[in-house]
């Protein structure tokens, strides 16, 4: 098999889009049946397939991996570059891990145009695989924004009361925010033709650019803003987060896990691959502001969930709080930090999506989503209340739980940057039991006084299937990490190396400088 | 509950032996990403560390033996229990702290929260993400309404351009 010898990327990219293809021209069948399984089909498929990424890639390497390249707007430079790295496999196969399951979990909870969200899961799987092995950020900015359509579609068809306005709110805050990178994205592909004297737009060309990186508004500066928002939206950091609540509540139980699960992620994902490496001195020079920001997210975050009085809201405004440390790991800008801040994106795909798939089945009961309708739940759905027992864990970071391992890492690193934020980014994880403990306490425990409440069924077979995966998700990244980190850690070495110098630089002028106020404040 | 009470009492008698320092498989849990021999142990030798083990097992050990001795006799329990009513209340109420606690730390968070969604999140944030929106849509209202239909005003603002840009290439450039 040549095409798979050679273009891997490729077919695992673009495999779920021609399946869906395939997928439109059958019938839908009875409720949607054949649509359902055929998707369900292909991206178990598209699973299997990820597999051999794992087993093709050399974790002792940090170089791109299983690269393809072919020129694609030739006058400006932009080309067909894929490749992957010890960053991008986790993410790849989180993607599409999670596909089968949203998939297999929407089964029951679609009710209209089978056909067609099927469809919209699929492509939006090609539009994040797509982003997460692009290595020229031209090709990355078209599959971001490919992502965004079938997202935008499924909370605006499939969603709930408010669907158009929360699906207009996510459309126009992403894209406003990603235009500026494209804006900055141009502006590299010709500083290359300045001092290269050819347009580019590939990343490993764009690295050997040379920007004026000192103060606030220099040129590196100013492009990092630009790639910062789109990522900081889309991660999101605060005070740029509103539009998730509103599209997490809207949205169908799929999209609200994918958007959680991966889309989330590429916000982080943005940072290290682009942002830090592209900008170095920038990111040095920023460092403070975004671990000021990412910790008042934390805690923000986690105090508003606490109020809540939607439980989906409550996950959603919990999201803020947890992406919060995966900002703060990530500029904290040291080995241990940034593992952590990867290891916690894939911990938050997992137990949040979880959370979102346990809503949404509480949800097909009860049409229902308010904390104060609940209560009781554990004594007439036994084996739901012990998924969400062991998510909540999950989510609030337990020791045996993949969420513990991200988070004690993220704090660890942060720790070595910055003491203060650190310890009120600890804070975070007190918060976080308290609101989430809280909830459960009050969905799952004391009497079953709505009668509504008392005839609920447990959780199908179906419904079983869809969450196993991700309890053993939870536990087995809880208790064996190093099976992960053995393959990334070459790879997060390789991308802090880029940022060192200049970290070390700005903390070397910093202290200069304060030693300058010293010595004339002693004169 | 004496059911569930002694399976918890047999898992925490044994879970601390997970720990046990230099013979447990949990010290080498994160150590490829944090490197060995971190933290508190370093420096400190294991002697040291079994005196302090040792110290708090004593420590419990008493403790339950005081109890098992206070408690076989429950007459004589109750009264030293009349005997300090006050000192009983105080225990009883375990010294406060969970009103304390209340009080100080869970009301005035949980009111913040409350004010910080209400007030600040949706109230500030969102309004302000909103803005950008309204300004969008007025701008366009303000920009409607000189698309009137009208082709003699058309004209009249194509002509009165034409003789703008014309004279300004004419006579702009001269000065």
């Amino acid at each position: 098999m040549a095409l798979l010898d050679n273009h891997l990327l490729s077919v695992l990219v673009f495999l779920p889009l021609v399946w869906a293809l395939v997928g439109l021209a059958l019938p839908a069948g009875k409720e949607g049946g054949v649509s359902r399984i055929w998707a369900l089909v292909g991206s178990l498929l598209v699973f299997a397939l990820s597999f051999q990424l794992y087993g093709r890639f050399d974790a002792a390497s940090a170089e791109m991996q299983m690269v393809e390249k072919l020129p694609w707007i030739e006058s400006l430079g932009v080309s067909y570059a894929l490749g992957m790295d010890g960053i991008s496999l986790w993410l790849l196969l989180l993607t599409t891990f999670l596909t089968p399951i949203v998939i297999l979990g929407s089964f029951s909870a679609v009710e209209k145009r089978f056909k067609e969200y099927y469809f919209l899961l699929m492509a939006l799987e090609t539009g994040m695989l797509g982003a997460f092995v692009a290595t020229d950020v031209f090709l990355f900015y078209v599959f971001w924004e490919v992502m965004l359509i079938p997202m935008y579609l499924l909370v605006g068809i499939w969603g709930g009361k408010d669907r158009i306005y929360a699906a207009m709110k996510f459309f126009v805050y992403t894209m406003v925010g990603s235009l500026l990178m494209l804006v900055a994205i141009f502006y590299l592909a010709h500083q290359h033709q300045v001092q290269f004297g050819s347009y580019s737009t590939a990343l490993s060309d764009l690295y050997k650019l040379t920007l004026p990186g000192d103060g606030w508004w220099s040129i590196q500066a100013i492009l990092f803003l630009a790639f910062s928002l789109a990522f900081a939206i889309k991660v999101p950091l605060f005070p740029l987060h509103t539009w998730l609540p509103d599209a997490h509540v809207q949205a169908p139980t799929a999209g609200s896990v994918i958007l959680a699960g991966v889309l989330l992620k590429m916000g982080g994902y943005g940072f290290l691959r682009f942002a830090f490496p592209l900008f170095p001195a920038a990111v040095a020079q920023y460092q403070g502001f975004f671990m000021i920001l990412s910790v008042v997210a934390i805690v923000y975050g986690a105090w508003v969930a606490t109020v809540q009085p939607d439980v989906k809201k409550l996950v959603a405004y919990s999201s803020v709080s947890h992406m919060g440390y995966v900002v703060l790991g990530l500029f904290s800008l040291n080995s241990v930090g940034v593992t952590g801040a990867l290891y916690q994106m894939l911990n938050h795909g997992i137990s949040t999506g979880g959370l979102f798939l346990l809503v949404g089945m509480i949800y097909e009961r009860r049409h229902t989503r308010e904390i104060a309708d609940f209560g009781g739940i554990t004594k007439v759905m036994p084996l739901f209340a012990i998924s969400l027992m062991i998510m909540t864990l999950s989510s609030v970071a337990l020791p045996g739980t993949n969420g513990f391992v991200g988070e004690f890492l993220i704090l660890l690193g942060a720790w070595k940057a910055n003491q203060v934020l650190a310890a009120i980014g600890a804070l975070g994880v007190i918060f976080g039991a308290v609101y989430m403990l809280w909830m459960f306490q009050r969905v799952m425990f004391g009497p079953t006084s709505n009668p509504e409440n008392q005839k609920l069924k447990d959780l199908g077979a179906r419904e079983l299937v869809v969450l196993l995966p991700l309890i053993v998700a939870v536990f087995l990244m809880g208790v064996a990490p190093n099976f992960f980190f053995s393959k990334m850690e070459t790879s997060v070495a390789a991308f802090l190396k880029r940022t060192q110098p200049a970290v070390s630089a700005v903390a070397t002028a910093q202290n200069a400088s304060s030693q300058q106020i010293e010595t004339t404040e002693s004169q | 509950m004496i059911g569930p009470l002694a399976v918890l009492a047999v898992l925490s008698a044994l879970g601390g032996f997970m720990g046990i320092p230099h013979m447990s498989w949990l010290e080498h849990w994160l150590e490829p990403v944090l490197g060995a021999h971190h933290g508190i142990a370093e420096g400190i030798n294991p002697s040291m560390e079994w005196t302090l083990m040792g110290v708090s097992v004593a420590g419990a050990v008493v403790g339950i033996l005081v109890a098992l001795k206070l408690y076989s006799n429950l007459g004589a329990a109750a009264k030293i229990k009349d005997a300090s009513s006050f000192l009983h209340k105080v225990l009883s109420h375990k010294w406060y702290v969970d009103e304390l606690y209340e009080a100080v730390i869970i009301r005035p968070i949980h009111a913040l929260s409350k004010g910080l969604w209400k007030g600040f999140d949706v109230a500030v944030i969102d309004r302000i993400v909103l803005g950008f929106g309204r300004v969008s849509q007025a701008a366009g209202q303000a920009a409607r309404t000189i698309q009137t239909g009208s082709i003699q005003v058309y004209a009249l603002v194509l002509g009165l351009g034409l003789i703008a840009t014309v004279g300004y290439l004419v006579y702009g450039f001269a000065r």
